[in-house]
């Protein structure tokens, strides 16, 4: 505590007393909150707690070969999901894997697309900056489930038909029923291929429309923000590092790749982070078109099992322990970060 | 930390103070409020739908406005998606819920509720398009299937092509617009949910006569009013007036006619409209509350064909949701 402020005891005096009262109200709060759920629901006959994750989840999900389920042992914790045999847990584990796969595609689409936009808004010309400004305004101010929703009524009208749809060497399919190519099953090789009577494709691994509308929406979204991290860290750096570089006899390249770059990478890792963070929370959107996320898995299963505090508590802690594992990387960066600076 | 254990120890008896709520009775409450809070689906056409005017409109709907009409509140209606409406209901954010919800065993006993008779025989069947030249569910092997989550219909389509042997790809929805869209712009081959809503899904889509409904009933979806099960009065006040408005069809009293049945030498009708004996009364409901649900949406019959008869665009016969003593499975217990 800076001295200033140990030297005049009244005010610290004041400030231990808000901070006390703060804490009650907080602490009734929270009894209050817990003890009118335990009420209600026993008054309700309700029946609480998490044994239901162990009961059979009858419910069918669409995207499940998360993993090869030759890499699973099955009957292990983590075997492919099985409609009509698997659990409720492995139901949640599936959508929580779902939820992971869509998070890492988005961000793919998002860093990728980010950096590039972020380099061009820094160097570009006015009018190619005045284009991506443009982009930003109209993607930040209209609401993203709408943005998905669009996203994916454009894929679904511009992917023919099975039909009519692309083929390629019979083991490449691309429709409205996803992106099919032949996938590692069970030890061997298994090639997609065409079911009820030439009108949906199944086997081999497949990219469902749900999972390329999610990915594309939700990393073009969030690509705007990580454009404005890259532009403005870009621009942080103190303008005598680049002409130094230049006069050095650096190219313009070499200056963006060898100096600035890594000065702006640790001003924007912290926001890069959050970005990441901020996508993983968007990511239960996935619901409203479809897509078997944790958010739609849950529901489904809250539905069914009738556990709804459960579930929630569960969404809850998922999202938390992602989010947690993010900025336990931030801080492994920045204290590495630290100690470098220190020598 | 005894900084934090002091905070706790003066935070206690505040928690204690917010303990005295006292339970109330759902009928105390609803009279209280002066409105009745009734969960529905929305943007299911025939159950209920908001119209052109701006009103909700349909079975549910109005089996809502009857159940208001006889405690003598207005109707309030909260749209709630196939996830979220047994909260709702368990919560006591609505007083009944009328969602063409499955009356299942679990919902009686692990959800704690109750059900209040069945306003709709109904069961799962499939719609796709006359292009597939599909004539039977069983030829959807290796098929996608566009179901809305949350809701009965996503087990039975697995129980039920398990049973057969069959191989398909469920594409789930949250919300039942979601998964209309979806099978109009030809995501799904085949798109399942109760046989009512299939009617309402064509009637929606551009070429409703280019679709049609498989002959496959895959399930029984007994619909109905639903109330929390810790409130056994007001779950019986729910019940009896559904029973009213099919007995009302069944003795012939209509909307137009109700209120002129005074010389009625039918003894059950007299009893039903409070011309003798207490049964408003016992239920904690003025005389005339039969009098008044009927005058407010007619009787069964009249609602049937309103929403969901042969005159509308769902198209749909009475078939099971005929009277008993006509073929069908709508039975009301006797106003004794």
């Amino acid at each position: 505590m800076p001295a200033t402020f140990r030297k005049k005891n009244s005010s610290n005096m004041k400030y231990k007393l808000f901070e006390f009262v703060f804490l009650c109200v907080l602490i009734t709060f929270f009894c209050y909150i817990a003890d009118n759920i335990r009420t209600n629901i026993n008054a309700r006959h309700i029946s609480t707690g998490f044994s239901f994750l162990n009961s059979t989840a009858g419910f069918p999900i669409a995207e499940t070969p998360v993993l090869p389920s030759g890499l699973w042992e099955s009957g292990s914790l983590f075997h492919e999901y099985e409609t009509g045999t698997s659990t409720y847990f492995t139901a949640l584990l599936t959508g929580l894997a779902n939820t992971i796969k869509a998070c890492f595609a988005a961000f793919f689409v998002a860093s990728t697309l980010g950096i590039t936009l972020g380099l061009l808004q820094w160097r570009g010309s006015k009018s190619i900056q005045k284009l991506i400004s443009f982009l930003f305004g109209v993607l930040r101010s209209t609401p993203l489930v709408l943005q998905l929703i669009f996203c994916y009524m454009v894929i679904l009208k511009i992917l023919p038909q099975v039909s009519d749809g692309f083929i390629w060497l019979n083991s490449i399919y691309l429709n409205n029923r996803g992106f099919f190519f032949p996938f590692w099953v069970n030890g061997e090789i298994q090639f997609p291929t065409l079911t009820f009577g030439g009108r949906n494709v199944t086997g081999g691994y497949s990219f469902s429309p749900e999972f390329l509308a999610i990915s594309l929406s939700l990393g073009l979204y969030i690509s705007t923000y990580i454009a404005d991290i890259v532009c403005s860290s870009l621009k942080s750096v103190a303008q005598g590092q680049n002409e130094a570089a230049l006069a050095l006899g650096l190219s313009k390249q070499q200056s963006l790749w060898y100096v600035l770059a890594p000065q702006a990478l640790t001003l924007a890792r912290p926001n890069f982070i959050n970005q990441a963070v901020s996508l993983v929370k968007n990511s239960a959107l996935g619901v409203s078109i479809g897509y078997p996320e944790l958010m739609s898995v849950g529901g489904t299963t809250m539905n069914q099992s009738g556990q709804a505090v459960e579930i929630v508590i569960i969404w809850m802690s998922s999202y938390l322990l992602i989010n947690l594992l993010l900025s336990a990387i931030n801080f492994l960066f920045s204290r590495k970060n630290h100690g470098r600076f220190k020598q | 930390m005894p900084f934090f254990l002091l905070a706790i120890v003066t935070a206690l008896p505040f928690v204690t103070l917010f303990n005295s709520a006292h339970a109330e009775s759902t009928l105390e409450k609803v009279k209280k409020q002066k409105f009745l809070m009734c969960g529905v689906g929305g943007g299911l056409p025939g159950f209920s739908n908001i119209n052109s005017k701006g009103q909700y409109e349909g079975l549910d709907v109005d089996i809502c406005k009857a159940i208001g009409a006889a405690v003598g509140v207005e109707v309030r209606f909260k749209e709630l998606s196939g996830t979220t409406r047994f909260p709702a209901l368990q919560s006591g954010e609505i007083d009944v819920l009328v969602r063409n919800t499955t009356f299942t065993m679990s919902r009686d006993t692990k959800l704690a509720f109750e059900s209040c008779g069945i306003n709709y025989y109904d069961g799962q069947g499939f719609l796709v398009s006359k292009a597939l030249k599909v004539k039977s569910a069983r030829e959807l092997k290796g098929a996608s299937v566009c179901v809305q989550a949350g809701t009965t219909t996503e087990m039975n389509l697995n129980d039920w092509f398990k049973t057969h042997g069959i191989k398909f790809k469920a594409v789930v929805f949250e919300k039942f617009e979601d998964a209309n869209k979806a099978y109009a712009a030809g995501r799904c081959d085949a798109y399942s949910t109760d046989a009512s809503g299939l009617a309402a899904v064509r009637a929606g889509l551009k070429n409703p006569t280019e679709h049609i409904i498989l002959p496959e009933i895959i399930s029984k979806e007994p619909l109905g009013p639903l109330v929390r099960q810790d409130d056994a009065a007001w779950g019986d006040i729910v019940r009896w007036t559904l029973n009213a408005l099919i007995t009302a069809e069944e003795k012939g009293i209509t909307q137009a006619n109700v209120t002129a049945q005074s010389n009625n030498s039918d003894p059950e009708v007299g009893r039903l409209l409070g011309f003798t004996g207490t049964l408003g009364a016992d239920a904690g409901l003025s005389k005339d509350w039969a009098v008044k649900a009927i005058a407010a949406v007619g009787n069964y019959s009249e609602i049937f064909e309103r929403n969901l008869g042969p005159k509308t665009p769902l198209k749909i016969e009475r078939g099971l949701n005929a009277l008993w003593n006509k073929g069908g499975l709508i039975y009301s217990p006797p106003f004794n």
